[in-house]
């Protein structure tokens, strides 16, 4: 039983590593482009978008803490 | 600011009565009168009574609600913050190096030259023809040579893409690398003991045959859950 927990947590912990990258990429992306924006709208476009991209990674740290704090949890019990 | 104590906390569950507490960054709150904190449970997975300062975090919303409910202390012991998992940061040059992408460069060698190897194996036991199985040797030499390249860009893709956290998909990848290396050193001193003249009479030949035909599923395997890791389905 214990395992089956665990091994849903890793799944999860799975998919929110492989998550993780993939919005930096994306942040580091819309950072560049807005830095070579023509024109004022664009930049702040850009910009908005890697906003939101560095706060979707803070947030999955924040689930991938949680998931492996619960880990432990199991695995101590 | 009143001093809470955990005991305090921890018996502001919002049940039967008693007051719903929350904690976040050492701030506590009374979230009782708050219809989303119904019987001490928030969208029925944060129970009141807690230290919710990573929850927070991860939440949809921000901190802005915390705006909308009464601080009435703060805890007496805090403790450490709460804090999201850390990456670890590359030093400068590393962080250069990994932005060429050294895992997906390199990775290409050990998969197409132990393929090829498998592939000239196969060749060599349908014709039987000498120089096809020399030529799967130098392949598979080769892929040998670039296989460490391989293995120690993705361990560091792993520590610093993925925080080197141990998951079931790593767990495979490193162990298929591991039998990688395995059937790659038994073939090669298996083929480099056995006589020049090798071929079907040879004992051993079969092992050998069967050793190289088996990195092509292998390194196939490593690739498509590197490419499962990185690339959309």
């Amino acid at each position: 039983m214990a395992g089956e927990e665990v091994k849903r947590i890793e799944e999860l912990i799975e998919v929110i590593l492989r998550s993780i990258p993939k919005e930096r990429e994306a942040r580091n992306l819309y950072r560049q482009t807005a830095a070579r924006a023509p024109n004022e709208m664009a930049r702040l476009l850009f910009e908005r978008l890697s906003e939101q991209e560095a706060v979707h990674e803070q947030k999955l740290r924040a689930v991938l803490e949680l998931l492996r704090a619960e880990k432990r949890e199991i695995e101590s019990r | 600011m009143r001093s809470i104590d955990g005991d305090e906390l921890e018996g502001g569950d919002g049940v039967e009565g008693r007051p719903a507490l929350v904690a976040v960054e050492g701030r506590v709150y009374d979230v009782s009168a708050s219809r989303m904190w119904a019987d001490g449970k928030h969208m029925k997975a944060h129970a009141a009574g807690r230290d919710l300062t990573l929850e927070l975090q991860a939440a949809p919303h921000g901190p802005e609600v915390l705006e909308r409910v009464e601080q009435v202390g703060e805890l007496a012991e805090p403790g450490a913050p709460a804090r999201a998992t850390q990456f670890p940061e590359p030093p400068a040059l590393l962080a250069r190096v990994l932005a060429l992408h050294p895992h997906p460069v390199s990775v290409h060698f050990p998969i197409a030259l132990c393929t090829t190897a498998a592939l000239f194996v196969l060749l060599a036991l349908i014709f039987g023809i000498p120089s096809l199985e020399r030529a799967a040797l130098y392949n598979l030499g080769l892929g040998v040579l670039a296989a460490p390249a391989a293995i120690l860009t993705g361990l560091l893709s792993w520590r610093y893409n993925y925080g080197g956290v141990w998951t079931p998909i790593f767990r495979r990848k490193t162990a298929l690398s591991v039998l990688l290396l395995l059937l790659a050193a038994v073939a090669l001193t298996l083929r480099l003991a056995l006589p020049e003249s090798f071929g079907p009479e040879a004992p051993l030949h079969w092992v050998y045959a069967v050793l190289v035909l088996a990195h092509a599923p292998t390194v196939a395997a490593i690739g498509f859950l590197g490419g499962n890791i990185t690339f959309p389905r």
